[in-house]
């Protein structure tokens, strides 16, 4: 009985000591930086807000997780690093919580901005240099500026906003969606599984990859513009308009082929499996190139 | 222009000659017989000599025979004769007759491919659970489309958009072995 009032009295003792460490505690820091330069950011898990503001100075807010030991701040140059360390542990699973780090960080707006985490959720806005958004499970949203993006993730989703400026964009995920809206330029994107969704207007050159996604595009083509989407057994969906028309090559092995525009559809082979389907709109200015193996294909012009 | 030494076995490209040329121009000969039969395409021809009638056979067997035997002999060199092709990555069970790209067959890509996934355990018990588990979910996802991937290529070794799509799903791995082995250590940071 005693044995007993002694271990129950040591496991009450074990959770308020774990409730205790579960409370996050604050953090705030303001640093000088190059308002030019290049910030960047580090989180295991949690979130990471960024957003851009016209101070020349990188400021962290934080409530930091019970997990996490500190906060590194440091500007040198033109460089700027904001990291969150965590705090050694046991490998048996004691010490940790299920409470998150959320980091909050402001910018430099022409900032160029390099964000990774393995876990975290990463948001950026009202950042104009260039960014490079990194998560491995993290979802990642973005905010499109003038300046190139680079955002990948492995099972996250990535969605990212525009305003219709150009910019190069190259976005990938394995199993995580990608989504992007009223962007604009040049995109190179791939999945493995994921859905990728596009509206890109004006589209310069498109360049996408997917082994069973489904990839969808609506937007407008430029003059010259390049569109190429391939897939194993993703569905290939493209509506673009084009002031000065664009020509079209769509092929499936074993798919069907759907347009508006009441083009008949070939088969590739006489005897062969496979479909195709080609021809012009308007001028022909821009390209469209889809080929599937055994996906759907729809060719659309409005 | 180089042949191969009599009974010499090709170990690489290399060892194959850059062209055969015959033994005269043949062209003359088979213009005439164009011009002859009045036909375009696979018309049958004679085969080299003009006094060897009798074997005749079309051009677009001929053809198909050349590219078959060809290809055949790329995909062997491929999969027998080229450093690494046939060794697999660690911890990897490859489908027999899945091709490896070249640059997945790279000594230095499996180099660090080996050292990430030796410490893969001890870097995946240093990260939050939440995080563990979410990592061993995407690499789970990964391996599942390398898988995938190999079995299409295994059928259909040439199809470029399914090199390009496992070279990307290798890369992912990459990135994440590296993001995991970054989070894990160098002051338990990313």
């Amino acid at each position: 009985m005693r044995t007993f009032k002694q271990l129950l009295a040591a496991t009450v003792a074990l959770s308020l000591s774990a409730w205790a460490c579960a409370e996050t505690t604050s953090f705030e820091k303001e640093v000088n930086a190059d308002p030019k330069g290049t910030v960047e950011i580090s989180a295991t898990n949690g979130t990471i807000d960024v957003s851009g503001w016209d101070k020349a100075a990188v400021a962290v807010k934080a409530e930091l997780g019970s997990d996490v030991d500190h906060v590194e701040v440091t500007s040198s140059g033109n460089h700027t690093i904001v990291r969150v360390m965590l705090r050694p542990h046991s490998s048996i699973g004691f010490g940790w919580s299920h409470d998150e780090t959320h980091l909050r960080v402001q910018v430099p707006k022409e900032s160029a901005l390099e964000v990774s985490t393995v876990s975290g959720n990463v948001s950026s806005a009202g950042v104009l240099g260039t960014q490079r958004l990194r998560a491995v499970s993290g979802d990642i949203a973005a905010e499109i500026g003038p300046a190139d993006i680079e955002a990948k993730s492995v099972s996250g989703n990535v969605k990212l906003r525009g305003h219709g400026q150009p910019a190069r964009l190259h976005v990938s995920s394995v199993s995580g969606d990608v989504e992007l809206k009223h962007a604009a330029g040049e995109l190179e994107t791939s999945t493995v599984s994921g859905e990728i969704t596009v509206e890109l207007d004006p589209a310069r050159s498109v360049h996408a990859r997917s082994t069973s996604g489904d990839i969808s595009f609506e937007g407008r083509l430029m003059r010259g513009a390049d569109f190429d989407a391939q897939s194993v057994s993703g569905d290939l969906k493209v509506r673009a308009s084009s002031e000065d028309g664009f020509d079209y090559e769509a092929q499936t092995m074993s798919g069907e082929i759907a347009n508006c525009f009441n083009a008949e559809i070939e088969r590739t082979s006489q005897y062969g499996p496979g479909h195709k389907l080609s021809g012009k709109r308007g001028a022909g200015a821009a390209h469209v190139h889809l080929k599937s193996m055994s996906g759907d294909l729809e060719v659309c012009d409005h | 222009m180089t042949e191969p030494a009599e009974g010499k076995s090709v170990r690489t490209l290399r060892d194959l000659p850059r062209a055969i040329e015959p033994p005269r121009d043949l062209w003359p000969q088979i213009e005439a017989r164009l011009d002859a039969d009045g036909a375009p395409g696979a018309m049958p021809v004679t085969v080299a000599g003009g006094t060897r009638r009798g074997v005749r056979v079309p051009l677009r067997a001929l053809a198909a025979a050349a590219m078959v035997a060809s290809l055949g002999v790329g995909v062997w060199i491929g999969r027998t004769v080229l450093p690494g092709a046939a060794a697999p990555l660690m911890g990897d069970a490859h489908p027999p007759g899945a091709m490896q790209t070249a640059w997945v067959a790279d000594p230095r890509y499996q180099r660090a491919h080996e050292a990430l996934m030796q410490s893969l355990g001890a870097q995946l018990a240093a990260l939050p659970p939440a995080s563990r588990a979410k990592v061993l979910g995407s690499l789970a996802t990964i391996h599942d489309a390398k898988r995938q991937l190999e079995e299409a290529l295994g059928k259909d070794p040439g199809n470029a958009l399914l090199q390009e799509l496992l070279v990307n799903t290798y890369q992912d791995e990459m990135r994440v072995l590296t993001d995991v082995h970054e989070a894990s250590t160098a002051g338990r940071g990313i």
